[in-house]
């Protein structure tokens, strides 16, 4: 079933959204790569009720004057939260690193599923710089199996990588501050890894999910920093799952 | 016309180990850098541009660039007051300072007008925002480097014509006292220009404040097409651009014959455009670098630039270096002027890998055999 087009009216913009699916609600905030519906999600749809908001600056949305930093969007993804109230928030990447942002800053949700999210300071062990890398050089950075890079058409793409650097350029995919608040993430949290992460290492989701009060880890085999986009079918498996042996609402682990 | 004698000072020791580097910019190890010859080619490139003056050009021009063997002067303000101290005449030309990669851009205002009060007014302000792999390697947000060079440039010149102390708050900068000693000699402030590649944006913010605008290395066609668009843009502006407002910045050399000119400028011109100018496209132009317009231009019509292997022969068919005999050059020169209009012509004698007594050479030959019947020629475009 194709996903259908939305608008959520936020107090300082209208966000195009997509919304797949019907079951307890889950916000899925993209990766830095494609805000488009892709499979990954059409596996949650099955469980779920999914909305995909394509995030201020992103893909076809124009990006507001204020919409300038990482705090800002963290500040979108509260709002989206507040909006919407999601039983869950998954972010992939770029947009895991704003579910985790967004949720020390009050996102309410509860449960939290960071895919792959940079954020974390680990000084000596940074996220590997592809901006200096071609687009023909990236993909063997990104994904175990570099054939799994999606095509993302032109505008799209040099919107997408624009915005990212806007947000994470300097400091470069970090903000020092979020360890120290890591006891801010009150919902369950996963934190989900490629094996294969060659852009960052795992000691970053170890940090994450051993900062995060109630946080655990899971490792996807046979894939890179995306394994939303590169094990569509495990790694939704896996949230699914950890959703499911929540306490009510959402799963049925203690009920 | 006016003369510039402007100079990149480019490391010429690149040795056959840098064919497997990807680029002189950003990654290539600063281990190459050898502090002794290093030593000696900063005497030979500082005697060219002191000798400059000697030679009747009527400004000497400088720029920054950083960690790069490209060219060494991080800092165009160090280099401009050396030559402050070393000329009499010469308008001293910054082409220019860096202004959005530096955290605090007053002290532009304060250097500049340093240099305007000691050299008598001989000082002419240019502004960049810097090239893609200095938003690399200094790690400055590419995505805000439009804004924060605008508002850095507003600083600056409200710094020099406003009396001080008064607040500044921008976006980008917020001082609670801005009130910079000395304050320049020349009035309003010193002659501003603004060296481009050509951006539709650019362009009309230099003519709306009547910058002098200077565009580099590019294809000649690419250079009438700037002018024209920056005159209509004067128009605009309710005034007629005075030819020396458009200035053009390139690579000439003049031999005795047009085949000894190619054969001698063979090596430093190709040096320079496929071994010091070559960076991969994202070291070119980061994330937000260009506007997204202009990040599809260059996508689909600029990807070869500093991308591919170019020869002497291409860059000489499209204008982007000049060379010849001096007949051969001053005809072209003038050719490209009645064309385009431009009454500032900024010159490179030294590039690439070219050695000293050969630079001199070259200077001596544009300065005597090509630059007196350029002198008084006006433009074809003001007849």
């Amino acid at each position: 079933m194709p996903p259908t087009q939305t608008t959520i009216d936020l107090p300082n913009v209208s966000v195009a959204a997509l919304r797949a699916g019907d079951g307890p609600r889950l916000l899925f905030i993209h990766d830095e790569i494609s805000s488009a519906w892709a499979p990954f999600l059409d596996r949650l749809a099955e469980r779920f009720e999914v909305t995909a908001p394509e995030l201020p600056g992103f893909g076809c949305s124009e990006r507001p004057e204020w919409a300038d930093t990482l705090d800002d969007l963290a500040f979108t993804v509260a709002d989206l939260a507040d909006a919407l109230a999601p039983t869950a928030i998954v972010g992939a990447s770029l947009g895991g690193w704003l579910a985790v942002e967004g949720a020390v800053r009050g996102a309410h949700a509860s449960a939290l599923v960071a895919i792959g999210a940079p954020g974390i300071d680990l000084p000596g062990d940074p996220p590997t710089d592809y901006f200096v890398l071609r687009q023909d050089e990236r993909p063997a950075l990104f994904f175990d199996n570099p054939t799994c890079a999606p095509d993302v058409d032109e505008d799209s793409a040099i919107r997408n990588e624009s915005m990212t650097a806007r947000l994470v350029w300097q400091p470069r995919y970090v903000n020092p501050a979020l360890a120290g608040r890591l006891h801010r993430l009150r919902p369950p949290t996963l934190v989900v890894w490629g094996a294969n992460d060659r852009f960052l290492s795992r000691a970053h989701g170890e940090a994450l999910a051993n900062g995060a009060p109630d946080g655990r880890l899971a490792v996807v085999d046979s894939a890179g920093h995306f394994p939303a986009r590169e094990q569509p079918d495990s790694t939704a498996a896996l949230v699914a799952g950890f959703l499911h042996d929540l306490p009510s609402p959402l799963g049925r682990g203690s009920g | 016309m006016q003369f510039v004698y402007f100079h990149l000072m480019p490391w010429p020791h690149l040795d056959e180990s840098f064919e497997s580097e990807r680029s002189a910019w950003v990654t290539y190890s600063n281990a190459h850098f050898d502090p002794e010859r290093g030593a000696e080619v900063y005497e030979q490139y500082l005697s060219q541009l002191v000798y400059a003056e000697e030679l009747g050009f009527d400004a000497i021009a400088v720029n920054e660039h950083h960690q790069t063997a490209y060219g060494l002067m991080p800092s165009p303000d160090v280099i401009a007051s050396y030559l402050v101290a070393r000329t009499q005449r010469a308008k001293i030309a910054i082409l220019g300072n860096a202004t959005p990669l530096r955290d605090h851009p007053l002290r532009v205002a304060e250097e500049v007008a340093m240099m305007d009060v000691i050299s008598g007014g001989r000082v002419i302000c240019g502004f960049v925002r810097g090239i893609g792999p200095e938003y690399h390697n200094f790690t400055m947000n590419p995505a805000t480097s439009l804004e924060r060079f605008r508002e850095a440039h507003d600083l600056i010149v409200e710094s020099w014509t406003r009396p001080g102390p008064f607040r500044w708050e921008g976006k980008h900068y917020r001082f609670e006292y801005v009130n910079p000693w000395p304050r320049p000699l020349q009035q309003p402030h010193p002659p501003i220009w603004i060296p481009s590649q050509g951006s539709g944006e650019t362009i009309g913010w230099a003519a709306e404040r009547r910058y002098t605008f200077i565009v580099t290395f590019t294809p000649f066609r690419n250079v009438a097409r700037f002018m024209g668009q920056y005159r209509d843009a004067a128009r605009e502006n309710g005034y007629d651009a005075a030819p020396e407002q458009m200035g053009w910045a390139l690579p000439v050399y003049v031999g005795a014959t047009d085949e000894s000119a190619i054969d001698e400028a063979r090596p430093h011109a190709e040096y320079l455009f496929n071994q010091l100018v070559r960076r991969p496209l994202p070291v070119f132009f980061p994330p937000g670098y260009l506007s997204e317009d202009s990040a599809k231009n260059v996508l689909r019509a600029f990807s070869a630039i500093g991308t591919q292997r170019t020869t002497i022969e291409q860059l000489d068919g499209n204008s982007q270096v000049i060379i010849g005999s001096a007949e051969t050059v001053t005809r072209r020169l003038r050719e490209c002027i009645d064309e385009s209009g431009i009454g500032t012509l900024v010159l490179l004698p030294q590039f690439g890998s070219m050695p000293h007594e050969q630079a001199v050479g070259n200077m001596e030959r544009i300065a005597e055999q090509v630059m007196p019947a350029l002198r008084n020629h006006v433009s074809a475009v003001y007849r």
